[in-house]
Order: C-alpha cells, then structure tokens, then sequence
C-alpha cells in the first residue's frame, strides 16, 4: 500500500503530473504579470502548456557533432533533479513527501544539479552561443550559489535543523521570519531569480547577444523537458522561500497567496531592470550578496552567543 | 523611487487597461485623411495621361474606348500602388480622389486587386478583350 | 572585402573564437553579418560585412522620371523616409531654379521634425531592447505609436506618408491639424522628460550604458561621425545649423551636444532633441507663413549637377544629382547617415568591450542596414572585366562562398 501510496505521489500529486500543470500556471502568471507591468497584454492561460505540448510533439534535432548520449540524456536528468527536488519541499503548504534531518542540503543540490546540466548542455552542444552560454550560466552559478546556500541556511540555523520540515514548523509557529531576516530573505528572493535566468540576470540567455544560450541547440522534448524544469524550479523555489521567510507551512489557501505574491515581486523586479552584463552579476553577488549574506549569518550567531 | 526609473509606470500600469488593440476584434476608425484606395470619376477624365506618366509603380492604366466621346476605363491595382498621391496631384480636373476605403488592402481569398473604374458596358468591352479574372468595382 | 576574407581564413579561424552575429540574428532587425573575435568575454577585434540588402536604387532611379524617383528614394529608408525624399527633390528643385514658397518650407519642416520624433523613440525602445530592458522598449513604442497616429492622421499613412511633391508639399498644416496635435506634443513632451529623468537615474541602466562604447572628439572627428553619434561626442555638426535647407533657414533651430561620448550621452542627446523637436514644431506652428503650397516645377530638369545635404534622424544624408536635360535623372547617388558612423563602431570602440555590450553599442549609432548597401565595385586586378554576365556572376558568387 504505502509503495502504491510513493508511486502515486511521484507522479500525480505533489509532484508528477499536478506539479507540471501547476507550473505551467505559475509561467503564465509570470508571463502576464511582467506584460501587464509593461502595459501589454500578455499570453492567454494555456500558452506554456500549449507550447510544452507542441515541443513535446516536434521532432527532436540533434546535432552531429554533439555527444549525442549526453544530449539526450541531459534534460531529462535536469528534470528528473527537480522533481526529486519537489518531494523535499512543502509544496501547497502541506508537509514534504520525504524528509530526513539534512534533507535541506539534498534540495540544494538537485537544484543546482539542473542548472549545472544545463551548463553542461550547453558545453555539450558544439554551438558558439550555446558554448557561450554555458561559461556563463556556470559563472552565474557560482556567483549566486554562495549567498543563496547561506540564505536558506539561515532559517535552518535559526531553527536547529537542517530538515526543511522542521524548518517550515518553526517558521509556522514563531514570527515570519521576513521580518526578523529581512536581508535573508531578499537574498534569497534576488537569487532565485538568478537561478532561474530571469531578468535583470538573464545574461546566460540573453537573446540580443547570444540568441538563447544554452539551449541553441535543442530542440522538440529536450527543450520542453528543460523548460518544464524552469517552471517546476520556479514553484519550488518559490515554496521553499515561503516556507521559510513567510510563516511555514499553513493553509493551503494562504500559502498559493504568498508564492503568488512573491512570484508578483519576482516578476515586477523582471520587468523594471536591466540586463546585467555577467560580469556585473559576478561582482554585485560577491562584493554586495556574500557580505550581506555573511553580516545576517554574524548577527545570528552573535545573538545566539549573548 | 528614483533608483529604479520605471517602477512607477510599472505599477500605475497594472491597474491600467493594455495599449494593445486586439487587433482583428476591435478596430480604430479610419483617418479622415488616411490614404487608401483611388477613386476615378471617368466623366470628368480629358484622358491626358498625366497620372499614367508619374504613377510610380505603373499601376494606373487609362484604357481609351473613345477618346472623342470621352469614354474611358482606368484600371489600377491595389496591391501595387503606393499611395502616394501623386496622380491626384496631377490630375487638373478631379477626376481622381483618394478616399480612405479600402483600409484594410489584404483578403484571404485569392481574388486580385486589380479595380476597373468606368461605365458598365465599358469595362465588360474591356474585359472581353482580356482573360484576365477581374473584380468588379462594386465588389470591393 | 578580400581583407575580411583573409582575416576569417580558416588557419586563422582556429586559434580565434569568433562569434558571429547575423545575418539571422535575434538582435538583428535587417541582415548584417558582424563577426566578433572574441578572449573570454572580451572582444579583441570586430569586422563588419553588409550587403546582404542590395536594391540597386541608385540604378533603379536612373529609369524613371523625376517625380517617380521622388518616390523611389523614400523608400531606401522607411524610418527616414522624408528626408531621403527632400533631400532628393532639393537637388531638382535647385538644379530648376524653383524657389518653394515659404509654406511649404516650413511643412517640409515639421514633416522632418515629427519623422525625428517617431524615429528616435523607435530607436530608443531598440536600444533599450538590446540591452535587456523590456519595459523602456515597449513603453517607448506605445508612446511613438502616438507619432506614427499623428502622421497617419495628418499625412496619410504611417510610414512612407510622402509630404513632398516637386515643387511644394502635399498636406497643408490647417487649424485642425494645430488642434489636433497639440495634446499630443504636450503628453510626448512629458515622457520625453520622463525618459530623460530615467536614463539619467536609473541604476541599472547606468551600469550599462555610462562609460560604455566610448569615443573622444578626436577619434569621432577622424572618424567622419555624423548625426547624434557625432553630437554625443561633442562635436558641433548639424547639416540643419550648418547649411540651413528648407524652412530651417526661416525658423533657425539650434543643436543639442555633449562631450562624455559613451552610450548614455547617446540616449540624452537623442532625447533632448526629441524635447527640442517639439519645442520647434510648436514654434514653427505659430508661425507658419501664409501663401502657396507648391509652385509650378517643369517635367525637364535642366542639364547640371547639384548636391544636397540634409539632416535625417540619423545624421547626414547625403544626396548627388546629375542631370542631362531630360525627363530623367543621369545619376544619382545617395550616401546615407549610418554609412558614416559604422566606422566608428568597428575601428575603434568594439575592441575591448564585453560581447554583452556590443548589441548596445551597435543599436547605439542606430544603424539602418537596407540604407547602407550601395553598390561597391570590387577590383581584382584583369579578372574583374567591367561588364559582368549573369552566369559569371553567379559563378564567382559560388566560389566566393565554397
């Protein structure tokens, strides 16, 4: 019963099936709310699923020159990392499909896994903007990671755990850490948007200068299968950040209202800034992300020695 | 909110309908002005060719059936002209306007643009001496 | 071009890393072929190759009347439409000796200055657009669709509107006309300044843009800049100030410099001319003499040779008029205003720039691919006889590109 019960969550609901058509919302919104903030109207609800569906459906190119093992085998582990991801997150505000002490470190590295696959696509792909994409889509990464990582371990140090279960109920029952944390918060908020490529830091896939990055190349399922694990980055990012900062886990109802609040904030900030050039990004991260990052982690510590 | 210019307008517009017009749904009214088809009045035409001679895209043609009588056929096709308003410019006795019918010069079906202006007998005379599928000028 | 041939020649291509942009590109609006030799993210050398766009205008121009080359020429440009046009008629109307009646003069006028409007907010959303910052593109677009509404409403159509006829204008600027633009230039003038204010703050889009694609008023000067890429580096060069034509003879306007020369002294000099724009054609609307709008001009354009300058959005478009007497031009040359300031983007301010930044900097000059491609003749030495068939053409045109 309860591996029927495993098999049934892995793939229907939290994540699975539910998880990608819930996503697909989440890009529209996305997509609506940054047209909507430029005074456009944006694609109509079905668009990122219907688009998911047609790459799905198409053909798939690859390249002579490529490894063509890796290339094929690449987005769906990019995939597959992100949907493990999503059974270790309190998705909807219900408590996580597996959880053990440090699973919290496990989520960190499945997400950054996909993005490194990604990297590695890229490098894969033989193509000069996709080449050049990857050196910077692996920059980036270690530009953000850094701060990001020491973001969402400040909740976990704040609540003796690094099991993210544990974590979202510490957040539920004391004050929502956005206000104690704040500057936790906003570097974690900064850097999923850095994880997920989207604008202001959206150099790794710039289309004006290197047309799509990384993925250049692909084409038909292994570009679907990547973008579908955007999206699910997206709303598991955006979970995890709620969990922690914004009162843990609760209602259902009042935990979408916060992601989608968040995912509000996330595409506001798309839309009013510019582009960063990578080297920018590198330098706001560590000159700007790591000292504040480091300052929030020293104020804890020092409040818990006094 | 001087570091970050657009915020304003990014917010006040969230609250605020899209610019964009849909587009085949909804639809501007044409400018008074706006320049679109020709219209030719064929009893006021001397048949002096004038606007054949500066028509940039040769478009106009001044088909003579009885120059004494002053009957004539002016063909002239849509999907060529320009609209630049020249031969209405030269034209000393008004026999052809722009008007701003016609906006929208794209069909989906595969008729051509070519008009004849001028009297019925006429442009069936015309047409008769031709193969060529023609649109009747009501039609348009 | 033998000398790009050589610099991409496959030995060399080896050790390089070059990315190349276009001719597809999605930065790319019109096809151009740049290649950008790049060391990590820095490019070290640029090479440029158009030509991707050839009409043959100048060819065409000789085969129609004057009046049909007229309309001819303002299509070379469809954002600078009117002045390619007045600048080809000033060499009719001068090699004829007509005077235009001064109505006329100052419609060309205002014809010219709303053109510099809707084409700088168009550039202003493309660079934007290229440097990552949709909501300056699609703000800046929506409100230039309030200059292409006036010219639509006012001049006939969006783009090729045609103002000009031999001899005069076409449209008249009628009390109707005064009314009904007026609202318009009051709510542009606002977000002109708006847009000012935001370039000049904004801290992203500072970071992009100040210190960027640099050039001194030396090296612009050597260079031969036209136009606001000239006047961004400081240099007093305005065909309207310099050698008033037309109506700027009547209604001086004065011009707008500064001396920082990056990409951000692009953007405010591009915009305070928008302010100034609208300013003159407020004042020009005020005004406006009373009399004709066209004079009588003859069919035969008398035997000569006349060139004319005048001041496209872009910078200074260049036109040479060769008459024989007949009803048809002998030749006609036209050098256009972005031709002049590629130089400035591939000699000199490419080299040491991020490739990041070398969209901007390329959308900075504002350049206009489907204007520059004028025939070039290429000489190799006795196997390039004058005359080309089209078979050996095509056969050259194959081994060119084995």
């Amino acid at each position: 019963m309860t591996a029927i019960l495993s098999v049934l969550q892995l793939l229907i609901f939290p994540a699975g099936i539910f998880l990608i058509l819930i996503s697909c919302i989440y890009e529209w919104l996305d997509r609506r709310l940054v047209a909507q903030f430029q005074n456009r109207v944006g694609p109509r609800w079905f668009q990122p699923l219907a688009d998911i569906l047609k790459l799905l459906s198409k053909e798939e190119i690859v390249p002579i020159s490529v490894n063509r093992t890796l290339f094929i085998l690449l987005p769906i582990f990019a995939f597959a990392c992100v949907m493990t991801a999503a059974l270790y997150v309190p998705m909807f505000g219900m408590e996580s499909v597996i959880g053990y002490p440090g699973d919290l470190i496990i989520t960190m590295y499945l997400l950054s896994a996909m993005t490194v696959s990604l990297g590695m696509a890229g490098a894969n792909s033989m193509n000069r903007f996709a080449v050049v994409g990857a050196t910077r889509t692996l920059t980036q990464l270690f530009a953000y990671e850094g701060p990001f990582m020491l973001a969402l371990l400040i909740p976990a140090l704040v609540a003796h755990s690094w099991e993210i279960d544990d974590v979202a109920i510490y957040a539920s029952n004391h004050t929502w850490m956005i206000l104690t944390y704040p500057i936790g918060f906003a570097i974690a908020l900064i850097g999923l948007i850095g994880k997920l490529e989207l604008s202001p830091f959206d150099a790794p896939e710039a289309e004006s200068e290197i047309v799509s990055g990384v993925l250049s190349e692909y084409s038909g399922r292994g570009l679907a299968l990547f973008h579908i694990a955007k999206n699910v980055e997206l709303v598991v990012g955006l979970a995890l950040i709620s969990a922690f900062y914004l009162g843990g886990i609760g209602n259902l109802l009042f935990f979408t209202i916060k992601t989608l609040a968040l995912l509000m904030l996330i595409s506001l900030l798309q839309s009013t800034l510019t582009r960063l050039r990578i080297d920018q990004t590198v330098g706001l991260w560590w000159q700007i992300g790591a000292l504040l990052s480091l300052g929030q982690l020293l104020i804890i510590i020092l409040a818990r020695i006094l | 909110m001087k570091l970050i210019g657009i915020i304003n307008d990014a917010v006040t517009s969230l609250f605020r309908k899209p610019a964009t017009i849909a587009y085949p749904v909804k639809n501007k009214p044409v400018p008074e002005r706006y320049r679109a088809r020709l219209d030719f009045n064929a009893s006021k035409c001397t048949g002096c060719m004038l606007c054949m001679r500066d028509c940039p895209t040769n478009t106009i043609k001044i088909n003579v059936i009885d120059r004494k009588a002053k009957q004539f056929v002016m063909t002239y096709n849509i999907g060529e002209c320009v609209y630049c308003m020249q031969c209405v410019f030269n034209c000393r006795f008004d026999a052809l306007q722009m008007t701003n019918k016609c906006w929208e010069s794209a069909s989906d079906a595969k008729k051509t643009f070519q008009i004849y202006y001028g009297k019925k007998e006429h442009i069936d005379f015309l047409l008769a001496n031709k193969d060529q599928p023609a649109v009747d000028q009501s039609e348009v | 071009m033998s000398d790009i041939n050589q610099t991409t020649g496959a030995a060399l291509q080896k050790k390089k890393y070059i990315v190349p942009i276009g001719p597809q590109h999605p930065a790319l609006k019109e096809p151009g072929h740049f290649e950008f030799t790049v060391e990590g993210e820095i490019v070290v050398d640029a090479s440029i190759r158009l030509g991707y766009v050839h009409r043959g205008v100048e060819k065409a121009a000789e085969s129609r009347n004057w009046t049909q080359v007229l309309y001819l020429v303002e299509r070379v440009c469809g954002i600078c439409s009117h002045s390619h046009g007045t600048a080809f008629i000033q060499c009719a109307e001068k090699l004829a000796g007509v005077e235009l009646p001064p109505r006329a003069k100052a419609v060309r006028c205002i014809a010219g200055e709303i053109e510099r409007l809707h084409s700088h907010l168009l550039w202003l959303g493309v660079a934007a657009h290229e440097g990552g910052f949709d909501a300056l593109f699609m703000y800046s677009w929506r409100d230039r669709e309030i200059v292409m509404d006036i010219l639509e409403n006012f001049f006939g159509n969006r783009v090729n509107y045609s103002v000009n006829i031999p001899g005069g204008v076409k449209e008249d600027i009628t009390q109707e006309f005064i009314d009904g633009i007026s609202p318009d230039l009051d709510y542009l003038e606002e977000r002109m300044k708006f847009y000012l204010d935001l370039i000049n703050t904004d801290v992203t889009f500072r970071m992009r843009t100040v210190n960027i694609g640099k050039i001194s008023y030396d090296e612009s000067a050597s260079l031969g800049a036209t136009g606001p890429t000239a006047r961004a580096s400081g240099i007093q060069r305005d065909i309207r100030v310099d050698r008033p034509y037309d109506g700027y003879d009547l209604f001086p306007i004065t011009l707008v410099t500064d001396d920082r020369g990056d990409l951000n002294a692009r953007f405010i000099v591009r915009i305070k001319e928008c302010l100034k724009s609208i300013e003159y054609i407020r004042h020009v609307m005020a005004h406006i003499p009373e009399g004709e709008l066209t004079t009588k001009m003859p069919r035969k354009i008398p035997a000569g040779e006349y060139m004319a300058s005048v001041e496209a959005p872009r910078g200074e478009l260049f036109y040479f008029v060769r008459s024989n007497g007949t009803e048809m031009p002998d030749r006609v040359k036209i050098r256009t205003a972005s031709l002049c300031n590629w130089g400035t983007i591939v000699s000199s301010v490419a080299k040491g720039h991020r490739l990041a930044d070398m969209p901007m900097i390329l959308a900075g000059i504002d350049p206009c691919f489907s204007c520059n491609d004028r025939m070039v003749k290429i000489n190799f030495g006795n196997r390039n006889p004058e005359i080309w068939t089209w078979d050996q053409l095509r056969k050259y045109g194959n081994n060119f590109y084995k």
